[in-house]
């Protein structure tokens, strides 16, 4: 007994021993090992805030994306056979790299090589993934499959396709649009806590001073109207797709606010020659504009009190020349029928005559080219607009002094050639016009709100608070009403809502007949009598031979949107002797009165556990009554109430089947 | 005291240790409740950490439950979205012959 006393007594000793070897002399170096593995100061991320449209639909947020890898040696070769091909179909659907046979081959090759961690798919959506771990060959446990699956977080934009290039993305190599110009105000800040390693990659947080929280990134509400976004995209794809463009872009502004409602951007991508968004367009593409730049060449002579609207002049056949280079409108012919004749300079610019515009301007700033200039310059047409869109380009408008300022440099300005502007330049100097000459920024953000609070908010920013004189405008405004009304733009006059705008038709590297194209335009504004919206559509290459005019290529995907737009609007009536006089107020008060003694005698009914009478209810109705007195529904069909699975005045027995019609 | 009464001495108080009759000393008595206080209070934090470390596994698992629950919702969502977008609804009702208001809706007003 003693000698087994002192066994257990050393080994007390020893143990103790060790401790002490442990605790005191290895302790230092341990503890430093164990806080570099097991204790660890960790980032806590921050969520990225979400960016919404001024109509409360969410346009990105951020959701973790899946990516798979396959250990092949966890794998037995009778699990492989008999689940490899129903897996192959599975991953040949949802990762069409390669078809199901290429997809089998591949995963017995890498069987057969005892490969580990090899890789199936990367930023697999969650359906996505479980489609893939569910499948026959992956179902299961990761030690017995070998799958491995790993999540990051990544962005999504719920209504692919739409504004998606000018939301944007934000990558650690690339930030574009909204993402990357309001990425201060939604990435937040990222916190820092010490936390232990616990078994299994579990991390338990640590109670330390030195904890900042994460604060997570604000949302942003922008001024895109998804309905307008939707049909601004619809028809300008079905105006690429018809004239086999390469690309367009058409942006819908607020004529008040600036604000941009739409913003389509597509272009032709090179794979599949579908459009998808591909490139800011509308903000960073700068060319020469063409005819609709006429308007602020008239609207210059106009200001400068050289000419007026009823100024008359000769088209002289629709050819005039300067310095050996020829002018031509439009419906110029050989044996010289063409042109309009003599004409007012305003039918001059509703018919977009190049001979016109520049036959009745050019004597008059022939001598003093620079006056021509400084009024553009006034006007505030050689300033970028500062969108928050990266990338926007300075309009460039040729000076006097320049290198490369030659005799035609002047008249050939005047009907929108040797200028560049961006679409939206363009667009914000129509909508100037619109907006009886005052210059709005045009913007893309309406408001930053964080945790459902509004912190910020966007103003209306003027940057010109007159282009143009009062009557000038007015002149301006009533020749754009009529180069809809019976100018170029006559296809786009309508009955629903009245039109203004100029049509556009440049020719694109006219110095090469090899790459030599057109580019079609539209800028204008609607309703012509209380401008609300200004629009511009600019379609680049149409095919020649399916048309290459503004009024045929973009001026139809004008119309399109002006229309929709118009039909978003409600029209505000108030009758005439008042209200009461129509008798309107008073049936909706019989109707209403007569619906709310239905449902009460049908709630009645159900609370004595009878059936009602539901013939003719509407499905939504029907179901809010049966569900709220715990009665299972089942729907069959569309349209009204037909029949119902219980009569009424029976036994009330769940579910109730409804059959529309 | 010599050497051997020493020796002697000090077996007897192994030998009293080793058989534990401290245990009736009184002091240990008297303390006996304290000490089982001081027992129940180890467990107590040992459960304690032990129900952490539960919890932080639960909660991860809970987030990964979170998140792949937010990713279906917003994977519905976007579809829902996108179905509802004016020309989707157009084309999906074409069928059933529902076509669009070719006309602005009219709001009437009450002035009086």
């Amino acid at each position: 007994m003693a000698v087994f006393t002192a066994i257990i007594l050393l080994m007390a000793v020893g143990v103790l021993a060790k401790l002490y070897h442990v605790s005191v002399v290895m302790g230092p170096d341990l503890i430093a090992k164990a806080r570099e593995r097991i204790i660890q100061e960790r980032t806590i991320e921050a969520s990225r805030g979400n960016i919404y449209s001024s109509d409360g639909l969410l346009l990105a947020t951020s959701m973790p994306a899946y990516t798979i890898h396959w250990d092949s040696k966890v794998v037995s070769a009778d699990q492989l056979s008999q689940g490899v091909s129903a897996t192959a179909a599975i991953l040949a659907q949802v990762e069409p790299k390669r078809n199901a046979r290429e997809w089998r081959a591949f995963l017995r090759s890498q069987h057969a090589a005892k490969k580990r961690y090899i890789l199936i798919a990367k930023n697999l959506t969650y359906s996505e993934y479980r489609t893939i771990a569910t499948s026959a060959l992956f179902k299961g446990d990761r030690f017995v499959t070998g799958l491995v699956k790993s999540v990051k977080p990544n962005r999504l934009i719920p209504l692919k396709g739409l504004a998606a290039r000018t939301i944007g993305y934000s990558r650690s190599d690339a930030m574009v649009g909204l993402e990357a110009s309001f990425n201060e105000v939604l990435r937040g800040h990222d916190g820092k806590r010490w936390m232990q390693q616990l078994a299994g990659a579990h991390w338990k947080p640590m109670e330390s001073q030195f904890t900042s929280d994460p604060v997570n990134g604000s949302d942003l509400i922008t001024t895109i109207d998804t309905r307008m976004q939707d049909v601004a995209h619809r028809a300008l794809l079905k105006s690429l797709r018809r004239h086999r463009a390469n690309h367009g872009c058409a942006v819908l502004m607020e004529v008040k606010t600036g604000k941009i409602k739409a913003i389509v951007n597509l272009g032709k991508t090179e794979q599949d020659s579908n459009y998808r968004e591909l490139i800011n367009y509308a903000v960073w593409e700068r060319t020469e504009p063409g005819s609709t730049f006429k308007v602020a060449a008239l609207m210059v002579a106009l200001e400068d009190g050289v000419i007026d609207t009823a100024t008359m002049v000769n088209t002289t056949g629709g050819l005039h020349t300067i310095y050996n280079k020829k002018i031509k409108d439009s419906n110029w012919k050989y044996n010289g029928s063409g042109g309009y004749g003599n004409i007012s300079v305003a039918r001059a610019l509703e018919l977009s005559s190049n001979t016109g515009i520049v036959k009745a301007l050019y004597p008059h700033y022939k001598s003093q080219p620079k006056a021509f200039i400084d009024r553009l310059y006034r006007m505030g047409l050689d300033k970028r607009t500062d969108i928050e869109i990266k990338g926007e380009q300075k309009p460039k408008i040729p000076t006097t002094e320049d290198d490369n300022w030659y005799g035609t440099t002047l008249p050939w300005m005047m009907f929108g050639y040797g200028i560049a502007c961006t679409p939206l330049q363009t667009l914000t100097f129509y909508n100037a016009i619109a907006n009886d000459g005052i210059m709005v920024r045009p913007t893309l953000w309406e408001a930053v709100r964080y945790r459902g609070q509004i912190t910020d908010r966007s103003d209306v920013e003027v940057l010109h608070p007159s282009i143009a004189s009062k009557s000038t405008l007015k002149q301006i405004q009533t020749i754009l009403h009529h180069a809809v009304t019976r100018g170029t733009g006559e296809q786009l006059s309508n009955e629903e809502v009245s039109i203004s705008g100029k049509t556009g038709t440049s020719q694109l590297e006219y110095w090469d007949k090899e790459t030599l194209g057109y580019q079609a335009s539209f800028a204008g504004y609607f309703p012509s009598e209380d401008p609300q919206y200004a629009c511009v559509v600019v379609v680049n290459r149409p095919e020649k031979s399916t048309g290459y005019y503004g009024a045929i290529v973009a001026g139809p995907v004008f119309k399109e949107i002006a229309l929709a737009v118009n039909r978003m609007q409600a029209r505000q009536v108030s009758p005439e002797g008042g209200y009461w006089a129509t008798g309107i107020e008073t049936k909706a008060k019989q109707r209403q009165q007569q619906e709310t003694q239905v449902i009460q005698q049908a709630e009645i009914a159900l609370a004595s556990g009878q059936m009602p009478n539901l013939n003719q209810w509407t499905a939504k109705a029907a179901m809010a009554l049966l569900e709220s007195h715990g009665i299972d529904v089942k729907l069959n069909g569309i349209g009204l109430v037909k029949q119902q699975s219980t009569p009424a005045g029976q036994r009330v027995k769940s579910p109730i089947k409804l059959t529309l019609g | 005291m010599g050497l051997k009464q020493r020796i002697k001495q000090s077996s007897r108080a192994a030998k009293e240790i080793l058989r534990g009759g401290f245990w009736g000393h009184p002091l240990v008595l008297r303390n006996l409740p304290f000490a089982g206080y001081l027992v129940l209070l180890s467990l107590l934090a040992i459960y304690g950490a032990h129900h952490a470390e539960d919890n932080v596994t639960h909660i991860d698992e809970l987030k990964v439950t979170y998140d792949e629950l937010e990713s279906e919702y917003l994977e519905s969502l976007s579809s829902l979205m996108t179905m509802g977008t004016e020309s989707s609804v157009k084309r999906r009702t074409k069928s059933l012959g529902l076509i669009a208001a070719d006309k602005a809706p009219i709001q009437i007003i009450n002035h009086e």
